[in-house]
């Protein structure tokens, strides 16, 4: 009889003792139980227990890096409902695109959502760049983490290129059929130097990445493989190396004072560390911290559960929020099937790449390899070339002068690359005055390596100048985003027929 | 941060409804399907067939047929294609109409193949296609008759069904299209090659001037009318045709499809005569072929004449003084490679080897045209070139100057007449110059005069531009 009431009980409780078993600590409400919640969770406990507020600040990140985190997981969600439905094939993937728009229930949407995203992560990897460098946050101990942001940067440049060709249609063909005879550049090099025959890196790459000599079935099906599983993968060990850094490097970056600017927390945040530990957690939360945390709390921390978690569930919702609004309204381009007798003119890359093309219209090796490798190796190179320990944690350093100089670089930047194009533009370049110039002298002197000389020399003349290397590296990474910005700007909107210049894409020829 | 997740969260939800609703749920197919049902329920006779009528299932169809790639959602709204109940009503609910359904089952052939127009779409909007990125955008009714083209002979559609295609492939042919344009084997190479001038998309035509609506079919038909108005600069003659014979143009025109792949089961039996023997089943006169090819420039060929369109005079080809000092061999030849400097472009691949000996039959006019003219006997003095230059600069060149573009009279220095004009051709139209033309005679009775001496200096020095020819 026992047995009996027993199992009764049983049933009865079942609901508490299955949330019991799933989560074996009690309601958050306590320091400890807020942290349990955080660090018994698989999925939460990469996030620390507690966090500073320093960290929380919405001025201070702008939720820029958990925006990429966000876009990656609901890219990733909707590609794979779009690989129920796509198939990687010349004849097929385009119907299988009107498929999806036509008939797959909210197909339409998810593909929708699936561009839009892939457009938002690229502007947002861009911001969040550029906003852990100017609160120079890259810097001892982060600057591998910095490293590992620029492989991130580049990962995500190329799983957005790499999904571009798989519709099929004459904007995907076209515009990887310029990625490929970009990729074939360096035989401008071999070419000027007569060695091709012998060492044809241009072909070679341009093979490698299409696995045959034109766009076709071989390349649909290497970009649909990188697409959704290689590309997608290194992202993954990247994205956890790069949270794991931010772990293990003691959190976010902050300045030295921050406890001090900030004060004591307000009276209604939730409780601020009310159990002095009677043992040191260094071990386990604050790895570098300086000092022993025994018999006092780390002051200025909040607990992640909620703080954080809210933040982040705020952010992840905000993404989406926008993601499908735009999605809504606006549906992803898809033009004519693909048609290698028709090409499409102009032929545009994907936008991003679009300030690179305005150089690869004058030389595809200085646009396509030459400048890429020295603005990615000048990013990976910024953490230790610029080695000075102030300003970590403060936009553009908490002293005024990190602030004029990214701004008179602002200044310096947009002027040089205005005044460059419109030089271009308006008198044409060397190819123009003399019609048999060797194509090697426009590799090396075409507007872009101009405007990276005329960059590169500013910031050493800012650095001997203001006597720092920070503001040097200010100098030189507000410099390239400005190029970057405004040739990006010429080569979408200024650019039509045959690469001309026009003042709106209203007035190109219809042709 | 709460009011953030919570606005966030709200906004998100609100659009996964919203485009849940706007995609599954208020599609405007389902919305014709539901008036369908309605309107054929109201139509029916007995109690069984209303109930089945207003039961019938909301759910997209299709038709797939896979040898002709079509994949057509039209019938999705047009429920009432086949259905002789719905006869008079509205659109998309009509029955198709005529009994071409019966010959050509919608089952077998699908929508698109005639009618054009995007068949996966499943809006009229995006179905009709017109400035939507798809190649081919719904035809307008009266030029559905194309079609038919793609698997059948257009000649032999006069009587059955597609008299406009009938006589716009007339017209080709009567308004010597030929003559520049290749269409099935025939045809010179001034213009482009027609084969499968149907297929071409609008971003492979010059759209610049057409007003309007960008449709490869509205290019076409304005381009009948006005050529130059349309693609600037174009070197074809303006026909002034009526509305009537621009549509039936226009209608043949899209029907040249030969790039398409089509299964066996598709193709007419007289379109499998047509692929093999070309378009006139391969029986063409002298008369027939000079009318196609050579008229629309030379005209009667028996004077020259100065063509205003192409601001060029246009040598007279059965003019006799020319036909007396020439032989099969440099006409022949000519026909063949063309006259390069002129608007004549060579015939080479665009007339068969019997073909062109009857043309020069033709040509010949019943008269002997031996196939080499023997060379005038060798009494002849050597002339000297450089005396020969200053007469040609100041007798000929007004019309033959061979460094001036624009000239008016064929350029004498071209491989193609350097080749192939005997030496007694040449003289024999100096002296005797070309009646008809602004050739006249230099020499001889009624002539201006040169000896045989200033002759034999003309002619050496006309030899001589064959090596200063770029």
């Amino acid at each position: 009889m026992g047995s009996w009431s027993e199992y009764i009980a049983n049933v009865r409780a079942l609901p508490r003792t299955v949330w019991e078993s799933l989560v074996r600590h009690g309601a958050p409400v306590t320091d400890r139980s807020r942290a349990e919640a955080v660090f018994q969770n698989l999925f939460l406990h990469i996030h620390p227990t507690r966090v500073h507020r320093w960290s929380l600040r919405w001025s201070y990140t702008m939720g820029l890096g958990l925006i990429c985190a966000a876009s990656f997981v609901v890219l990733t969600v909707t590609g794979v409902l779009l690989m129920f439905y796509y198939k990687p094939s010349m004849a097929l993937a385009y119907q299988s695109i009107k498929d999806i728009h036509y008939v797959v229930p909210t197909g339409r949407f998810i593909r929708n959502i699936h561009r839009w995203g892939a457009h938002l992560m690229v502007i947002a990897v861009i911001l969040h760049m550029a906003r852990v460098f100017f609160t120079a946050s890259y810097k001892k101990p982060r600057e591998m983490n910095w490293v590992f942001g620029i492989v991130l940067l580049i990962l995500t440049l190329a799983l957005s290129f790499s999904g571009y060709l798989l519709p099929w249609d004459q904007l995907a063909y076209w515009a990887v059929t310029i990625g490929a005879n970009i990729a074939q550049s360096p035989r401008e090099i071999t070419d000027a130097a007569g060695i091709t025959r012998y060492i044809d890196i241009g072909g070679f790459q341009k093979t490698l990445l299409l696995g045959s000599r034109s766009v076709g079935e071989d390349a649909l099906i290497r970009f649909y493989v990188l697409h959704v599983v290689f590309l997608p993968l290194v992202m993954g060990v990247f994205m956890g190396l790069h949270f794991w850094r931010i772990r293990k490097d003691g959190g976010l970056s902050r300045p030295a004072d921050a406890d001090r600017r900030l004060g004591p927390a307000a009276e209604d945040v939730t409780p601020v560390f009310t159990q002095a530990p009677r043992k040191s957690y260094g071990l386990m939360a604050v790895v570098r911290g300086t000092s022993s945390n025994v018999g006092r709390g780390p002051e200025n921390t909040l607990p992640s559960w909620p703080h954080l978690m809210t933040a982040e569930a705020a952010v992840f919702m905000f993404t989406l929020a926008v993601t499908v609004a735009i999605s809504f309204f606006l549906d992803a381009p898809l033009k004519e099937m693909a048609n290698p007798l028709v090409p499409e003119n102009p032929a545009k890359a994907p936008w991003y790449f679009l300030g690179l093309q305005e150089i690869v219209s004058f030389s595809a090796f200085a646009g396509g390899v030459l400048l890429p490798v020295v603005t990615l190796l000048g990013l990976v190179l910024i953490p230790y070339l610029d080695r000075e320990p102030e300003g970590v944690g403060d936009w553009f350093g908490a002293a005024s002068r990190g602030r004029k100089v990214a701004l008179r670089s602002a200044v310096f930047g947009l002027a040089a690359v205005i005044a460059v194009e419109a030089f271009a533009i308006r008198f044409g370049w060397l190819r123009s005055w003399y019609p048999g110039i060797p194509q090697i002298v426009i590799t090396f002197f075409n507007p872009g390596t101009v405007l990276t000389f005329l960059y590169i020399a500013y910031s050493l003349w800012v650095i001997r100048g203001e006597n720092s290397t920070r503001l040097g590296a200010i100098a030189i990474f507000t410099c390239f985003l400005a190029g970057f910005i405004v040739l990006t700007l010429v080569g979408t909107w200024f650019r039509g027929p045959n690469w001309e210049f026009f003042w709106s894409p209203s007035r190109w020829p219809v042709h | 941060m709460k009011k953030l997740l919570l606005a966030s969260s709200l906004v998100t939800l609100l659009f996964l409804v919203a485009s849940g609703l706007s995609e599954n749920v208020f599609v405007s197919w389902k919305g014709y399907q539901k008036e369908y049902s309605l309107l054929l329920a109201g139509r029916a006779k007995d109690p069984e067939r209303k109930r089945e009528a207003r039961n019938v299932p909301i759910e997209l169809h299709q038709v797939v047929v896979p040898d002709l790639a079509v994949f057509d959602r039209c019938v999705t709204c047009h429920r009432g294609m086949d259905n002789p109940l719905m006869a008079g009503a509205p659109n998309p609910f009509r029955p198709h109409p005529g009994d071409i359904l019966n010959v050509h089952p919608t089952e077998r052939f699908g929508c698109t193949i005639c009618h054009r127009g995007q068949g996966a779409a499943v809006n009229f909007r995006e179905a009709k296609a017109v400035d939507a990125y798809w190649d081919y955008p719904l035809l307008p009714r009266e030029l559905l008759e194309s079609s038919c083209g793609i698997c059948h002979d257009p000649k032999a559609m006069a009587k059955t069904g597609a008299p406009v295609l009938a006589e716009g492939a007339r017209l080709f042919e009567e308004k010597g299209c030929h003559g520049c344009h290749r269409l099935g084997g025939l045809g010179g190479s001034l213009g482009a090659a027609l084969d499968s001038a149907g297929l071409r998309t609008r971003h492979q035509l010059t759209m610049a001037n057409l007003p309007g609506e960008k449709t490869t079919f509205r290019w076409l038909d304005l381009h009948f009318k006005d050529p130059q108005g349309i693609v600037a600069g174009s070197l074809m003659k303006p026909d002034y045709p009526t509305d009537e014979e621009a549509r039936a143009l226009t209608v043949f025109m899209l029907s040249l499809q030969a790039d398409r792949e089509l299964p066996d089961r598709a193709v007419a039996r007289d379109r499998h005569r047509l692929l093999s023997v070309g378009h006139d089943q391969g029986e063409r006169d002298g008369r027939t072929l000079y009318d196609r090819l050579c008229r629309v420039c030379h005209g009667e060929g028996t004077l020259g004449i100065f063509d205003k369109h192409l601001g060029k005079f246009v040598p007279a080809i059965r003019n006799p003084a020319f036909l007396a000092s020439v032989d099969r061999r440099f006409l022949r030849a000519n026909i063949l490679a063309g006259r390069p400097g002129t608007l004549m472009a060579g015939f080479e691949g665009g007339l068969t080897g019997p073909d062109l000996e009857r043309l020069l039959d033709f040509l010949a006019g019943g008269a002997a045209l031996p196939e080499r003219r023997a060379q005038a006997a060798a009494k002849r003095p050597a002339g000297d070139a450089r005396r020969g230059a200053a007469m040609f600069a100041r007798q000929c060149a007004g019309c033959h100057d061979p460094g001036e573009k624009g000239q008016v009279a064929p350029t004498l220095s071209s491989r193609a007449f350097q080749e192939n004009a005997g030496d007694a051709m040449i003289l024999a139209t100096i002296a005797g110059g070309r009646p008809g033309t602004a050739m006249v005679a230099f020499s001889g009775p009624g002539g201006a005069g040169l000896s045989d001496a200033e002759l034999s200096d003309l002619l050496a020095h006309i030899r001589s531009l064959a090596t200063r020819r770029k």
